[in-house]
């Protein structure tokens, strides 16, 4: 294992009666890394999650967690690492208070002080009696009492408003990403909200129909990708996108416009690089994505490929 | 230990509401069952009222430590404990604790309360009260919590137990048909305890360990597959030669040669000739001729079975250790009815081997009969109406004749002048809800108070082997009157 991983994934996989839920994959996630999980509905993010806690056994490969295999996590290793799900089940008839008192003695580190507060959670109110968004919160104010040393988030967001969404990033970023680099909590957290995600992950992972089509730094991402629109004198832009080179997805065609996504940036002078390849082009714009923008690029490329398949 | 601590408080205040509708449970039983003792107020809506109790108070037992169980449950992959730092042997600890705490312990208190009502000592009965309080343990507690292990809800817990439960009974019907008369070998209940309970607490362990419910549901069903096996194996001699030679090598042969059977040619008295077994299907009942001698006037011949080898014609058939009864005159055994139908006509050379306990009078004890007294073996006895009733702790395990001799004070009822006797029925211990074990006293007539009632407990058993050899036997002669 990498000294610098939190988290070393090789050719983990999980296979249910002959259907490939998770492809087998390689991950590596550094300490102290926020990395996001993206992918549609089904991908295999929550499989992923769950295999590496030890939730479910993987049918392929291996995975070390802390630096430890996952197929042993269990019990006093839970100290080290929190864990919150959208579907996680909770013990509805405790309050909030009960719930944080009955925890708090399993902890070798708890610092709950003005943590309820600050996610303004009822202290006495019923579990069950919580809307979505309060539930949410009293599920982080359980993990991060005890400064995990890895976060896994499975879908937190999913359902909340924007103020709860903002409210519970600003608490998780305040309580776990700290000046001292070196002491930061790992994350791993899968969600749909990628404008939320892009603000503050450090790191991406793509799941695709689970399979793991890329994993890299967010800075790095978002450098590669980027959208071009070239304008032609005449009509030829359908020509010229039959024509693209390989990494330009996601391309359309109209007139003398000519629209695409160019996954492989890898020159400073990205416009003056496609001036060189399209020199008809009467005028070039590259502009940068965002991580909602590159998914759905990616989303486009492989469905292509599968009717190209089909 | 603190989680253990921990997860128990938790589930106490969580369960709170089943607690206390279990705890009004056994109260009501504590209340109403004394009552449906005999020499209490005969009500036949009493009688089953205690009984709709017993089967509330059993059923709340399994919604309790399932509920337990299920407080933190081990089937799927959303509870809220997987990914906290519970150990499992602290979780399992925890579950324990409930179950002995919350469901074992105030059932046992209402156990000793209801000796208390009924004037018994539970302490005088140790041994009794520790055997029902292990298969308490190994049936509802163990079992419910297996169940509870490897079920997500209440309901399929229900169902689960009721599968279980209807596969077991058929399982058992189509299995056992035709065993019910054979004998058990020794170390039955010890050894199918002991062996089972370490299975059921290894699966158990394991599924709190691992979390693996399919696993665990596959080695529930072999465990029954194997008890199945061996109850048909081991408890009704499927196995065969082996037990049936563990079985013998249990009886000894009587050394000095005084007690032996002899066989009478000649047909058997009319009132010891028995009653064909027409409640077992395919069975005739044969009852030869075959007294016992040299066996003193005042011994007790317990638990006799026979196995018999019948040849005739070239055919051979041996029958495993089976249920017999013996008479002053008569031997009475089980033979399957096409055995019988095949061979009644012929003359058959017959091998039968006799195994029994002798057992010796060792106490006898005059009492004079009152509205209570005390009877052997820390009975606690009464007097209501003529009607003479003891009581025991758990279990009546002490063969106990009681006997009325010739009548000598005066009272109301029209009992023979002769003495009258009675056998006390032998109570095996068993995990029963009432531990008060009733036994009336049917003397032919009433008690009158201030009679003298002998009671000799009879003990110091031995185990003896016979066998006799007949030949030329014609079974048709022998069959027992329908």
């Amino acid at each position: 294992m990498t000294a610098a991983a939190a988290i070393e994934v090789r050719q983990l996989g999980k296979t249910i009666r002959g259907t490939a839920i998770l492809a087998p994959l390689d991950l590596v996630v550094p300490s102290g890394a926020i990395l996001a999980l993206v992918g549609h509905n089904g991908a295999g993010k929550s499989t992923l999650i769950k295999l590496l806690l030890n939730i479910v056994q993987p049918t392929g490969g291996e995975a070390s967690v802390l630096g430890m295999p996952s197929t042993s996590l269990r019990g006093e290793v839970f100290t080290r690492i929190g864990y919150v799900s959208e579907d996680q089940e909770m013990p509805e008839w405790m309050t909030v208070a009960e719930l944080m008192a009955h925890l708090r003695p399993m902890y070798p580190r708890w610092n709950d002080e003005g943590l309820l507060e600050e996610l303004e959670l009822p202290r006495e109110r019923e579990i069950r009696h919580l809307s979505r968004g309060m539930r949410m919160k009293a599920a982080f104010a359980s993990v991060l009492a005890f400064e995990p040393e890895l976060l896994m988030l499975d879908e937190p967001f999913s359902g909340l408003d924007p103020a709860v969404r903002g409210e519970l990033v600003r608490t998780l970023l305040d309580r776990t990403h700290t000046e001292d680099p070196a002491n930061a909590t790992t994350i791993v957290i899968s969600s749909h909200d990628l404008d939320e995600v892009e603000s503050f992950a450090t790191h991406v992972a793509f799941l695709q129909d689970g399979r793991l089509l890329f994993a890299q730094r967010m800075d790095a991402l978002l450098t590669r990708c980027r959208e071009v629109t070239v304008t032609f004198e005449s009509e030829v832009a359908a020509n010229v996108r039959a024509k693209l080179p390989e990494g330009c997805v996601a391309a359309e065609a109209e007139g003398a416009m000519l629209r695409f996504v160019d996954l492989r940036v890898n020159v400073e002078d990205h416009e003056g690089a496609i001036r060189a390849l399209m020199p008809d082009a009467l005028q070039v714009q590259s502009e940068a994505m965002n991580l909602k923008e590159i998914f759905l690029a990616l989303n486009k490329r492989e469905r292509a490929e599968e009717r190209q398949r089909a | 230990m603190k989680q253990v601590r921990l997860v128990f408080w938790k589930d106490v205040r969580h369960l709170w509401r089943h607690l206390c509708v279990y705890a009004a449970l056994l109260a009501a039983y504590a209340w109403v069952t004394p009552q449906t003792w005999p020499g209490g107020a005969p009500s036949s809506f009493l009688g089953v009222f205690a009984t709709l109790l017993k089967i509330l108070l059993m059923a709340s037992q399994f919604v309790l430590i399932t509920s337990a169980v299920h407080a933190d449950r081990l089937v799927g992959e959303q509870q809220f404990w997987i990914t906290r730092p519970y150990d499992w042997r602290s979780l399992l600890g925890a579950k324990f604790l409930f179950v002995v705490a919350c469901v074992a312990l105030p059932y046992v208190l209402m156990q000793w309360w209801l000796l208390h009502v009924a004037g018994l000592n539970p302490l005088a009965a140790k041994a009794a009260m520790t055997s029902s309080l292990l298969r308490f343990a190994l049936v509802p507690c163990l079992l419910s919590m297996l169940i509870a292990s490897v079920t997500d809800s209440l309901a399929a817990a229900f169902t689960f137990l009721a599968a279980l439960l209807v596969a077991w009974a058929g399982l058992l019907q189509f299995i056992l048909s035709g065993t019910e008369l054979r004998m058990s070998p020794p170390y039955e209940f010890s050894g199918f305890g002991a062996g089972f309970g370490v299975l059921l607490l290894a699966i158990l362990s394991y599924q709190f360990a691992r979390r693996r419910t399919m696993h665990s549901r596959i080695a529930i069903a072999a465990t029954l597959a194997l008890f199945l096996l061996f109850i048909f194996g081991y408890d009704k001699q499927g196995f065969g030669a082996p037990v049936k030679e563990l079985i013998r090598s249990h009886y000894e042969v009587p050394s000095n040669g005084s007690l032996r059977m002899v066989f009478g040619p000649g047909p058997v008295p009319y009132e010891e000739s028995g009653k064909d077994l027409q409640y077992l299907h395919n069975f005739v009942e044969v009852k030869l001729p075959i007294r016992l001698e040299g066996l003193p006037a005042d011994a007790k011949i317990q638990s006799p079975n026979v196995s018999v080898v019948l040849a005739a014609n070239g055919m051979r058939y041996a029958t495993p250790w089976v249920n017999a009864s013996v008479s002053e005159n008569a031997i009475g055994f089980p033979l399957p009815k096409e055995i019988f139908d095949r061979v009644s006509e012929m003359p058959v050379a017959l091998h039968l081997e006799l195994i029994a306990e002798e057992m010796r009078p060792l106490v006898t004890q005059r009492v004079a009969a009152a509205g209570r007294f005390r009877g052997p073996d820390d009975a606690e006895c009464s007097l209501v109406g003529g009607a003479a009733a003891c009581r025991y702790a758990y279990q009546e395990m002490v063969p106990t004749h009681v006997e009325a001799p010739a009548q000598s004070a005066s009272c109301e009822g029209q009992r023979p002048g002769d003495p009258a006797g009675t056998w006390l029925l032998l109570m095996p211990p068993g995990a029963r809800v009432d531990p008060v074990v009733n036994e009336s006293l049917h003397l032919r007539g009433p008690v009158c108070a201030g009679e003298a009632l002998v009671f000799t407990e009879y003990g110091a058993a031995r185990r003896f082997r016979l066998a006799v050899d007949v030949s030329g036997l014609a079974l048709r002669d022998y069959r027992a009157r329908d």
